[in-house]
């Protein structure tokens, strides 16, 4: 019995020690303790991705992502914590109901099982903040690089050319009618072949065209309903991206109060053991001096 | 050189021309700007009769009127910032004259000659004289 005390007495040290470890680590990044076994994630901001349709944009990184050492890590991480978490409820019942030295080695148990969910939580905190601020980063250079060179599947022409192109194509279409009327109004007058294919190949172009902009990956992405162009849309997927680091670090927080809990938890286990050690001991009483007083005031 | 060698280096050869011919395409807006030179020539040759000079005409507007359709059509025309496109949307009546002359019930002599700014007016007003 005092064989098995003792060693969990120890045991219970150690985990003081290392849920205080991870007591301090929680308040800083976790990075630094993993970070020469993270995977990684590499994508290029490349041309391609860069002309992809805008639609099409955020899938291609997602896809990227998933071919990633990263995600495999991360899917990893989360079936491990998934295993921890289910088994914590049972673990803690039976801590609960345990009695005796039993209930000791339950509620160790039921720490270090703690101990390792929190670890894992951490794990899997730096790995998506790897992965959010990879995507951050690919986000942010594709954006400079639109700026810079100019969306190259928007409109490029400035402004007033793109008007008077405007205006040209809108006189042309509200005039070819009766251009076309008084072109063959006479007998002998032959509509051209390219005016004969036009017209019969015009009708199929709109029919793929209507099916293109109807088609769900060429959908043009929405803010509040409203449409928005590639830098609008990369500029709102940065911010989504730096909103995820924000709650990243919000959870961070949570994890740090769980595992300052866990070593609490370990504390008051590691009080309560000594102390009912120093009971069952039996070491004597330290009596107050007043209750001696007899010995003194009797006559011999 | 081996056979092998000058195989490959024909393939290579062929292969640039092959590459260089798919991204040479005709400039709808310069295809146009030819034509629509070939008919004012023509309109403005003084050593054609009438009836030769009208059917020359004639057939040379016609081809215009499809050449400027397809410039108008053209997609790459909307990314297109060059000088030459940039002319060609600034005056309409000049750029797509075969059109612009029939929407208006005009010759396309005159209209040409008034887009320019030639009028019987100014040529009738101006002097003759040394540079």
């Amino acid at each position: 019995m005092m064989a098995v005390r003792d060693n969990c007495g120890r045991a219970i040290s150690a985990l003081l020690r290392l849920a205080m470890l991870v007591g301090v680590l929680g308040g800083m990044p976790m990075g630094a303790a993993w970070a020469e076994e993270l995977p990684s994630w590499t994508p290029v901001a490349s041309e391609q991705l860069v002309r992809l349709p805008i639609g099409y944009l955020e899938k291609a990184v997602d896809r990227d992502f998933r071919d990633s050492s990263l995600a495999d890590a991360l899917q990893d991480k989360a079936a491990a914590i998934e295993g921890t978490a289910a088994s914590l409820g049972a673990m803690q019942a039976a801590a609960a109901t345990a009695r005796g030295a039993l209930r000791d080695e339950k509620r160790h148990a039921f720490l270090r099982a703690k101990q390792d969910y929190v670890s894992l939580l951490g794990a899997r905190h730096d790995l998506e903040r790897q992965q959010v601020e990879t995507r951050l980063a690919l986000y942010r250079r594709l954006l400079a690089r639109i700026e810079r060179t100019g969306d190259p599947g928007g409109p490029q022409a400035p402004a007033a050319l793109a008007g008077q192109r405007a205006a040209a194509m809108e006189r042309f279409a509200a005039s070819q009618a009766s251009v076309d009327m008084k072109l063959f109004a006479s007998a002998t007058a032959q509509e051209s072949r390219y005016g004969r294919e036009y017209r019969r190949q015009a009708a199929a172009i709109a029919d793929l065209a209507r099916a293109i902009d109807a088609h769900p990956m060429n959908a043009a992405p929405q803010i509040d309903g409203r449409a928005i162009g590639k830098p609008d849309y990369l500029a709102h997927l940065v911010a989504e991206a730096e909103t995820d680091l924000a709650l990243l670090d919000q959870k961070d927080l949570m994890l740090s109060y769980m595992a300052k809990l866990v070593a609490l938890d370990a504390m008051a286990l590691a009080d309560e053991v000594d102390a009912r050690s120093r009971d069952t001991a039996g070491r004597p009483e330290l009596r107050d001096v007043s209750a001696a007083v007899d010995f003194f005031i009797a006559p011999n | 050189m081996p056979k092998t060698l000058w195989v490959a280096g024909l393939r290579l050869v062929l292969g640039l021309i092959l590459v260089a011919g798919g991204e040479t395409r005709a400039d709808p807006l310069e295809n146009m700007e030819r034509e629509r030179a070939r008919l004012i020539g023509a309109l403005l040759d003084p050593g054609s009769d009438p009836a030769g000079r009208s059917e020359t005409a004639e057939i040379a507007r016609r081809r215009l009127i499809d050449l400027e359709r397809i410039a108008l059509r053209d997609p790459r025309t909307a990314a297109d910032t060059r000088p030459i496109a940039r002319r060609a949307f600034a005056d309409y009546d000049l750029t797509f004259l075969a059109h612009a002359s029939i929407e208006l019930d005009r010759a396309v002599l005159d209209l040409w000659l008034e887009r320019i700014g030639i009028s019987t007016a100014r040529v009738m007003a101006a002097r003759m004289g040394r540079r």
